[in-house]
């Protein structure tokens, strides 16, 4: 039988002791779940965000800008890997270790880590230790927080970078990180600047087709995210790919090889002949499009900022001038075309003829001579020009010109057209002397791609087809990008065109010309027509120098290629057979087998009349 | 009377007990300790997703090692080629060739298959047929050359005539300027 016992007083002291314990650990307990069910149960979501995002890492991938390649494929801009070289001064200060946890020897370590690194960066990317270690060196800046992003070098290329990587990790610095830079890269250097043109530090096109296609060049970068902790990446974590996308391949129809031997040549011409700059047009004359273009001087698009900034442009399209004689071939398809004369036709030359407030002379001083239109263009007689121009009515005239492409941009994918590029031609409502200069190439101005495609026109058959210098191009997907062209129009008849031909054919192959063996090409038949322009000078009068220049169309018997040198102020000789023809003809005679035209043996001298007797 | 001394269903009841043992029917009772087989199965199913999950992962660092090392080959490999194209570039190869001596051919020759009838005349070439095909580079290495030459002569010229004008008695003022400039022209004429 239990027994009741009177309860002793330290017995219940220690039953209250218990029951106090008791209660304190169950407030203690319910705490905890309180905290438990807090985090778990009501804060779970933003809990579990929040340490994920500590080791959630978002990598940007670069996509690639567009290739450009020419017509044959030689890679003429890309893309290389590059890198920016950042530091992270508080790591380097501690050699990437937990400060508070280091032993003697990692400190001495720690402390000789940035000049380390500053000598190493010195190797591989160049410039002074000093530098490098100024940037590195203090691990915090003036308010106290750590120095983590310092950025060292950009552009480095990626094989240097994995170097001097390999080398840092040898040696054990850490604290050197990169984030992706790629360089565009243009492995011919000079060739074709003018036509590629360049790209700013961030990859933007900033002249030339960069800039033009830009849009279509410029790829769209990806991302990767994946889990990493301090220990790196977590295998089996999250891991999520976007890949990039590249930019648009493009295919010009520029001719690499044709290109450089048209730089060449003209770096030549305008050496020797002491000019202030010049251009040369290549062109296939049945399609329009652009085998080379060349402007001198240049400049590397690697390295734009080695070049003058009037080179950077492309004058072959942007600058415009009076072009001289070689609009001659122009007024004479008009007016053979128009029906109002032919090639035949005889003209009675005096040695000048009035027109506005003075008179029209032409380059050589002569009594009244009696030329054909032949005659008159192989001469390049101004008089004779005018007199012919005269019978046909300005408006006429004017249509004609307009739709060989004057005065309008030619509708090329280069920028810089709009506004000088247009060059300018007068309306139908122009003065009678102003049509009398525009008859021979003065009191208009024309870029040398637009002049170039308007005698293409003229020889081709008489079929205007608007200069283009893209071939082709392709997104990453595999898809082609349509082009805007505008379409070929018939300007002159096939007729018209031919006797043309037949006339420029005469300044270079006509016995009754002074010059003759030399200027002709063994194996072809070359026609041609020279220009020489006086320039506007300072006080608006025709005293500021000439511009010199030569068009070729050749095979004659039926013209395929086409090229136009113009030298701008040339000083040693201003002519535009002396100044400009050596280097076009030297281009069409490499021009002509490049592209299988095939010689003939034998070339009946040329016999159609230059003169007639009175 | 019958021979039955009892009847059957009045046999004497003596206490029995109500449950009694069934007899074993079929085999020997497997006697299994079901708690540790089912732990050791559970021990074996960790151990084998353990292994699993290691096999994964050592498979993910090896894939992440050999996604680098494809990474830093293909940055060397994009240097090589940049070196390559430079190097096969029109204008490195022509002016190489013409370091070599080699100069261009204007003259063409066709030679039409299949029968093999040659269009046009092949020619040897002399070497001055394309004058305005030097390479820049050649050119520009000419002009530094003979603007140090044209410097040094004239450097040269003017310490004769500073000699000439001091040692004569009446310094003339042609005879200094003249002679200079007779010297300039044949040493010119003689360089170029």
């Amino acid at each position: 039988m239990a027994r009741k016992r009177s309860r002793r007083p330290v017995g219940r002291i220690a039953e209250v002791r218990v029951t106090i314990f008791f209660l304190v650990m169950a407030f203690l307990f319910s705490l905890l779940a309180g905290r438990a069910l807090l985090v778990q149960g009501i804060d779970a979501g933003s809990n579990a965000e929040k340490a994920a995002a500590m080791l959630r890492h978002k990598e940007i991938l670069k996509a690639d800008r567009g290739v450009i390649v020419d017509r044959n494929g030689t890679v003429l801009a890309e893309t290389q890997p590059a890198f920016q070289v950042i530091a992270d001064p508080y790591s380097i200060s501690t050699n990437g270790r937990d400060p508070s946890s280091m032993t003697e020897e990692q400190k001495d370590t720690a402390a000789r880590a940035p000049r380390a690194i500053a000598e190493i960066a010195a190797r591989y990317l160049g410039g002074d230790p000093a530098d490098y270690l100024n940037k590195i060196k203090d691990p915090m800046d003036a308010d106290g927080n750590r120095r983590q992003y310092v950025l060292l070098a950009r552009k480095v290329g990626a094989a240097i970078y994995q170097q001097m990587v390999s080398e840092l990790t040898a040696q054990g610095w850490f604290g050197i990180y990169s984030a992706p830079d790629p360089i565009r890269f243009y492995p011919n250097g000079t060739l074709a600047s003018n036509v590629l043109g360049f790209v700013n530090h961030e990859n933007e096109g900033a002249a030339g087709l960069e800039y033009s296609q830009n849009a279509w060049l410029t790829g769209t970068d990806g991302s990767q995210i994946y889990q990493s902790s301090s220990y790196g990446q977590i295998p089996l974590g999250e891991s999520a790919l976007v890949e990039p996308v590249d930019g648009a391949a493009y295919q010009l129809t520029i001719d690499a090889e044709m290109q450089y031997m048209a730089e060449t040549e003209l770096a030549s011409a305008v050496a020797s002949h002491k000019a202030r700059s010049g251009t040369a047009v290549v062109m296939a004359v049945n399609s329009g499009e652009v085998l080379a273009l060349a402007n001198y001087p240049s400049f590397d698009s690697n390295d734009p900022a080695t070049g003058k900034e009037g080179d950077l442009g492309n004058r072959a399209v942007t600058d415009a001038y009076e072009p001289g004689s070689v609009q001659k071939v122009l007024t004479m398809a008009a007016l053979i075309d128009a029906g109002v004369c032919n090639a035949d036709t005889k003209v009675e030359v005096p040695s000048r003829i009035s027109s506005g407030d003075g008179y029209v002379t032409d380059a050589w001083s002569h009594g009244t001579l009696y030329m054909t239109a032949r005659g008159v263009l192989a001469r390049s007689s101004n008089v004779g020009t005018v007199l012919l121009a005269r019978q046909i009515d300005k408006s006429t005239l004017r249509n004609y010109l307009s739709s060989f492409g004057l005065g309008t941009s030619t509708g090329i994918e280069l920028p810089g057209e709009a506004g000088a590029g247009m060059g300018t031609l007068p309306d139908a409502s122009m003065p009678d002397y102003a049509r009398d200069q525009i008859s021979f190439g003065q009191g208009l101005s024309v870029t040398a791609l637009q002049e170039a495609a308007a005698v293409a026109a003229v020889t081709n058959g008489g079929t205007y087809h608007a200069p283009k210098i893209i071939a082709s191009a392709r997104t990453a997907e595999g898809e082609d990008i349509t082009v805007p062209r505008q379409e070929p129009r018939q300007v002159i008849s096939k007729e018209a065109s031919g006797q043309v031909v037949n006339m420029m054919e005469a300044s270079i192959a006509s016995p009754e010309m002074t010059t003759l063996d030399a200027n002709k090409i063994p194996g072809y038949r070359m026609a041609g027509k020279s220009g020489t322009a006086q320039k506007i000078g300072r006080y608006g009068n025709y005293d500021g120098g000439y511009t010199g220049s030569f068009v070729a169309v050749a095979p004659a018997e039926d013209p395929k290629i086409l090229v136009y040198v113009v030298i701008d102020e040339p000083t040693d000789g201003y002519y535009g057979s002396q100044v400009a023809f050596p280097a076009t003809r030297e281009l069409m005679m490499q021009a002509l087998p490049r592209y299988g035209v095939a010689p003939t043996a034998n070339i009946s001298p040329y016999a159609d009349p230059l003169s007639y007797e009175p | 009377m019958s021979a039955l001394a009892t009847p059957l269903d009045e046999s004497p009841r003596t206490e029995r007990p109500l449950l009694r043992l069934v007899p074993q029917v079929g085999g020997r009772r497997i006697n299994i300790p079901w708690v540790p087989v089912v732990i050791l199965v559970l021990i074996a199913c960790i151990a084998g997703v353990l292994v699993f999950t290691t096999t994964i992962q050592t498979q993910q660092a090896e894939l992440n090692r050999l996604q680098q090392e494809a990474a830093q080959l293909s940055y060397q490999e994009a240097a090589l080629q940049a070196q390559v194209q430079n190097l096969r570039s029109s204008r490195n190869l022509a002016s190489r060739a013409y370091e070599m001596g080699m100069r261009p051919n204007p003259h063409p020759a066709f030679i039409q298959m299949p029968d093999g009838t040659v269009a046009g005349d092949p020619t040897p070439v002399t070497g001055d047929e394309l004058g305005g095909m030097v390479p820049a580079e050649v050119i520009e290495a000419n002009a530094v050359a003979a603007a140090r030459t044209k410097a040094e002569e004239e450097a040269r010229l003017k310490a004769e005539a500073k000699a000439r004008a001091s040692a004569s008695t009446v310094p003339t003022h042609q005879g200094p300027s003249a002679t200079p400039s007779q010297e300039a022209t044949a040493a010119a004429s003689g360089q170029g």
